[in-house]
């Protein structure tokens, strides 16, 4: 009655998604930023949907694709921090063990021929040293480790942006910016993003992931603001 | 250039006029009706462009967004495009159909403006589209909202369209079917 076996489900296409999530590797942890939209093809539908989870005090994700299937990666996570703790040893858990099990769950999930539709960023500090941790899954079960990742539209429009800020030395607070005005030009080029959205940062001291705020925008060029005239050869 | 569609919702009261203009429209309309009132959906495209009439002329309005698929071209596009000094239209539905359409018609009433010694009129100027839409329809993907002043008739809003919906005297939506300006 509740799936499984006997009825064979065949995840073919995703129907409520979010856009592109965005992450860079600073010197003292990771920024994630993402907007807060998940859309119904072109409906905008839910506007203030966080796209961004903590899942430990050292590790965050951000998620991109279908909604419902990232919701049931987060319970996977909720229940599998659930665990970590009941097991009571004062060993947290590596942001690299949940990457590799995530990639675990969406490789098994593909294997079936039912991928949970999502590309997930993870990132995180290593508790010990609060070096920064930031790596990507995908709905095939690609796992990498990088500097910077970007998903969807992101990386075609924010990935040549954060490679260019990239620094060894960047800190979390420089990075914030970076992440900040890559989200801005997602907004301008991506049609299914909005103003509003989250930056999520993880230092030795802890995941934080902030309020949805709106971006500035800038639509100030001289001819919008003119307007056609009779004399133009032709319009835009 | 990819094909995609929206929806958008109107709600509004009921009357023979509007009764008629849901009749014509052959498909892609969805109608509710309760008591006085319809709720209508109909598919569009990204575009939103209106024009509205009021006591002294028109006004015109239209979003800035050109997209290739999901990827804005254009966020600072100029929808709305002088025909003459005192007719303008608002485009969308294909971005190069329409500035081609809205070429072709400023050079042909321009010329017309010339020979007539006056301002043309705004009835004239939604013929000039009227006749290159439907005359290349099976090459054409534009909606157009022709809308101006003349010292004839004032303000007026004349509307091109392959699915309409008209009031003429109050507003003037128009919907382009699946295209992406």
């Amino acid at each position: 009655m509740f799936g499984g076996q006997d009825s064979k489900q065949h995840t073919v296409q995703p129907y409520v998604t979010g856009t592109s999530v965005i992450g860079l590797k600073c010197a003292d942890g990771v920024v994630l930023g993402a907007d807060t939209l998940v859309s119904y093809g072109s409906l905008a539908k839910n506007r203030k949907t966080s796209r961004l989870m903590t899942v430990s005090n050292h590790c965050s994700l951000g998620f991109s694709g279908e909604y419902s299937d990232f919701q049931e990666i987060k319970s996977t996570l909720e229940e599998l921090m659930i665990s970590e703790y009941c097991m009571a040893d004062n060993i947290p858990m590596q942001p690299r063990a949940i990457h590799q099990y995530l990639a675990r769950v969406m490789y098994e999930a593909r294997n079936k021929q039912d991928p949970l539709y999502n590309q997930l960023v993870i990132g995180g500090v290593l508790p010990a040293t609060g070096e920064g941790y930031l790596g990507l899954v995908d709905l095939l079960g690609t796992n990498y480790e990088s500097e910077m990742i970007a998903t969807g539209y992101g990386t075609y429009i924010a990935l040549p942006l954060l490679r260019k800020a990239y620094r060894p030395d960047i800190t979390v607070a420089e990075g914030r910016k970076v992440i900040e005005d890559c989200l801005r030009v997602l907004y301008y080029r991506d049609a299914r993003s909005i103003d509003t959205v989250q930056i999520s940062t993880v230092t030795k001291e802890g995941a934080e992931t902030t309020e949805p705020f709106k971006l500035e925008t800038s639509w100030d060029f001289k001819k919008f603001k003119a307007g056609s005239r009779l004399i133009d050869e032709s319009t835009w | 250039m990819s094909i995609c569609s929206g929806y958008v919702w109107l709600f509004t009261r009921s009357s023979a006029r509007f009764e008629s203009a849901i009749r014509r429209l052959k498909a892609d309309v969805f109608v509710l009706r309760f008591l006085n009132y319809s709720i209508c959906l109909f598919f569009c495209s990204q575009t939103s462009i209106m024009a509205v009439v009021y006591d002294g002329g028109v006004i015109l309005g239209a979003d800035s967004r050109t997209t290739t698929g999901s990827y804005i071209a254009n966020r600072v596009s100029d929808k709305i495009t002088p025909i003459t000094e005192k007719v303008f239209c608002c485009r969308s539905g294909s971005a190069a159909d329409t500035q081609a359409i809205s070429d072709y018609v400023r050079y042909y009433i321009s010329m017309h403006a010339l020979e007539i010694g006056e301002e043309p009129k705004v009835a004239t100027v939604g013929k000039m589209f009227r006749l290159i839409c439907y005359r290349n329809k099976a090459n054409l993907l534009a909606a157009i909202i022709c809308a101006g002043y003349d010292k004839h008739e004032g303000g007026q809003v004349r509307v091109e369209r392959q699915y309409l919906l008209a009031f003429e005297q109050v507003l003037s939506l128009c919907l382009a079917c699946r295209s992406t300006v």
